[in-house]
């Protein structure tokens, strides 16, 4: 990790232009072997955008995230050693410099899905936003407290990691939250309004500071923690990069 | 209250008649209640009702009637788009089509293959379509008019567009005198009176949240200070039993951080805290009656793992409750203070290179990862007094007068500590910090517990140095939590004297 909210996306984009030429020596013998950017299954999906969008079957793994630690670009997250297994434990700089690096490598603009594209790609398991606890406007603070169980408990939500829903997109009801470009469930992807929080999403929504990568730590607050979080790419039809 | 489903079952009744919505005579009516039940899942995406807005999906409210795709600010796909230039309306007929594919619905309705729908959820059952749409009917536009009500982002995943920022206050307090509190800077307390002149009132308090490289050591150790109002700790609060507080909390748009404040002397809404929370470029503004007299620490109280990385950044300082009619000693006797000196003891984890240096960081938040890290050893780099090694020694040792009375405020949120005076005593001691209890009488050292704070007040008798500190001496003199107190007067021979000093006799 390293930069403000500030100064990283302004750092990300421009490291985006430098390390191109560096990625024709990637590690990794899966990009070695296959034309670049065929180790990660991307899944053709229309949300109604003029272009269709493209979404990683699965979210980022360790593997894949070693791969770029290897290159020198990413940092070593505690306990992410199982290649097959998927990343947590990164805030949303280190999704930043991920996809910077990987887009620079495989020649593809990749990005974080927004909010919106996140819950129309999970279709027909979206998350629900909770009743309010409480509906008189003083208490709004503590409304979205929640006490009901979760839909699924956290043991079971580490076996869904492989329910594939109808789009063929697997891990959006797992343990592993998303973190999503957006800022605001109205506003997606406006970096102008983003500040230092973003949306991550799983089996609900989640507003997390972009420095958190363990979010499970939830302290005296109201609302509802969750037990993990990384990051899944999605890239626009047609967006490969110009050199 | 805790809340119970809005809408009442007879008003779905009534609008749910088929009479109103001008459904065609071969579509056979949906049940709203049942629909009600249905559109939970809807609102992943969807908003409906009063003060309801477009989400990921256009808010729903009079739906039935409007016109496709033609709400305001909504960026529909090409469908509804082709849809509403060719003047086509819903209705619940329309609707329960839609619901089934919306994709394959709009290409046959608008006949173009290639027509776009951003909808992706479809409702396979067709008596829960039925039932959706005749509950989306119960909605009138005008519904759309009525007062929101407002959501506010505090924790976790509530919603986060509706701000309360054009919530007015409710109650009257115009019988309430309105004073605002010029802040100064630690150790020094604001000008206040002791004992309350006339009735309560309301004190204006401004604290502006600044991110700011702060030097914490001799060595020039350096740290991206998270601050109320530019100093650690933040300013002291003074204020009397029964006056409210209307503190006004602003994070500037050039910070980084998210911040609230939680002050232990507020009562409800942890402590201020759910009603704080701003983001960089946004205010808060909150009142709330001071109802127990004593010492307590405010502090910033984020969301998890950020409150304790916020609060050993700085973020944190004491408020005085005095009662009225000034503090008392054990029999009841009004006491005083010529001078009031504010300690706040802070604990820094400020993370080490390989090579046992300290590192630096350019902006707040930077040094996040590395900093939970130290913070989890539970050991401090640094436990010092207001905000830096030797804050309050040397050329800004504290002064006072042989014959005058301090009281010394002190306060630690995260960790216990137990303040001495070296050559003195505490005559009388809030040791809890609550004035509505009888003070302790001349302790030696007394112990203010982690997360809260204490006050301690003596008269000077002897002139000299004292050292005020907390008396574990590593913390003092290896870690740098002292000050120091130089007292100008005549020496009192009866109270001391050295009696000899040389070789052996």
């Amino acid at each position: 990790m390293g930069q403000s909210a500030n100064r990283s996306i302004k750092v990300a984009a421009a490291s985006l232009v430098c390390v191109v030429g560096i990625g024709l020596i990637s590690f990794g013998s899966a990009s070695m072997m296959e034309p670049r950017g065929q180790e990660t299954d991307f899944i053709q999906i229309d949300i109604g955008s003029e272009s269709n969008l493209l979404v990683a079957r699965r979210a980022v793994t360790v593997g894949e995230w070693l791969e770029c630690v290897a290159d020198g670009t990413c940092q070593p997250r505690p306990g992410q050693v199982v290649p097959d297994a998927t990343l947590t434990h990164v805030n949303w700089l280190d999704a930043q410099s991920y996809i910077a690096w990987r887009s620079a490598k495989d020649g593809v603009a990749y990005r974080l899905p927004t909010h919106a594209e996140w819950v129309l790609l999970a279709a027909e398991h979206a998350p629900i936003p909770l009743e309010k606890l409480f509906d008189a406007p003083e208490l709004a603070w503590a409304a979205d407290y929640n006490m009901n169980p979760r839909p699924l408990p956290e043991s079971k939500l580490a076996e869904a990691d492989e329910i594939e829903n109808s789009f063929g997109v697997v891990g959006l009801q797992d343990s592993v939250w998303e973190w999503t470009a957006s800022c605001r469930e109205t506003a997606d992807g406006d970096q102008a309004e983003c500040s230092s929080v973003r949306i991550a999403m799983g089996t609900h929504l989640s507003i997390l500071p972009e420095l958190v990568s363990d979010p499970s730590k939830s302290g005296c607050g109201a609302g509802n923690p969750l037990p993990f979080v990384g990051f899944r790419i999605v890239h626009d039809q047609d967006s490969t990069l110009d050199g | 209250m805790i809340k119970s489903i809005v809408r009442s079952a007879l008003a779905v009744a009534i609008f749910s008649s088929g009479f109103l919505s001008g459904g065609s005579i071969a579509y056979a009516q949906g049940d709203a209640v049942k629909g009600e039940k249905v559109f939970k899942r809807c609102r992943a995406c969807h908003q409906i009702g009063p003060g309801a807005k477009n989400s990921v999906g256009p808010n729903l409210t009079g739906v039935v009637g409007r016109a496709m795709g033609s709400l305001e600010g909504f960026a529909y796909g090409s469908g509804l788009m082709r849809a509403n230039a060719d003047g086509a309306v819903w209705d619940e007929e329309k609707i329960a089509e839609w619901l089934k594919d919306p994709k394959a619905y709009i290409q046959s309705f608008t006949g173009d293959s290639s027509a776009k729908a951003k909808m992706t959820f479809k409702v396979r059952n067709e008596e829960q379509r039925r039932n959706v749409a005749a509950y989306l009917a119960t909605f009138a536009t005008a519904d759309m008019m009525k007062d929101e009500t407002p959501d506010r982002m505090t924790h976790g995943d509530a919603p986060f567009e509706t701000k309360m920022a054009a919530r007015g206050s409710d109650y009257d307090t115009s019988k309430y005198v309105r004073v605002r509190q010029e802040l100064v800077m630690p150790p020094n307390a604001p000008k206040h009176e002791q004992v309350a002149s006339g009735p309560p009132k309301i004190v204006e308090v401004a604290f502006e949240v600044e991110e700011k490289k702060m030097v914490i050591d001799g060595d020039g150790t350096e740290i991206i200070a998270l601050t109320f109002n530019g100093s650690v700790p933040g300013p002291m609060i003074v204020v009397h039993e029964g006056d409210y507080v209307d503190l006004t909390l602003t994070n500037p748009a050039s910070n980084v951080m998210e911040h609230n404040i939680d002050l232990h002397a507020a009562t409800g809404a942890l402590g201020g805290a759910g009603l704080t929370t701003v983001l960089p470029g946004e205010q808060a503004q909150l009142r709330f009656k001071a109802t127990k007299p004593g010492v307590f620490i405010y502090h910033c109280a984020p969301e998890g793992t950020m409150t304790p990385y916020h609060v050993t950044h700085g973020m944190n300082g004491v408020i005085m409750v005095l009662p009225r009619d000034g503090l008392k000693d054990e029999k009841g006797e009004p006491i005083s203070y010529d001078k009031l000196f504010y300690v706040v003891e802070q604990d820094f984890y400020v993370p080490k290179n390989d090579d046992g240096t300290f590192k630096s960081y350019e902006t707040a938040g930077e040094d996040f990862g590395d900093w939970v890290e130290q913070m989890h050893t539970l050991t401090p780099s640094h436990v010092v007094f207001n905000g830096r090694v030797g804050s309050m020694t040397g050329p800004d040792a504290l002064k006072a007068d042989v014959g005058e009375t301090v009281l010394f405020v002190h306060s630690q949120a995260n960790r216990d500590t137990r303040p001495h005076l070296i050559g003195g005593h505490g005559d009388y001691v809030w040791e809890e910090g609550a004035f509505g209890n009888a003070p302790m009488r001349d302790l030696e050292t007394w112990f203010v517990r982690g997360g809260s704070a204490g006050a301690a007040l003596y008269t000077f008798r002897q002139p000299g140095v004292y050292v005020y500190l907390n008396h574990n001496l590593i913390e003092a003199v290896e870690f740098g939590a002292a000050a120091h107190v130089v007292v100008d007067g005549e020496w009192d021979k009866k109270l001391m004297e050295q009696v000899y000093h040389g070789p052996i006799r």
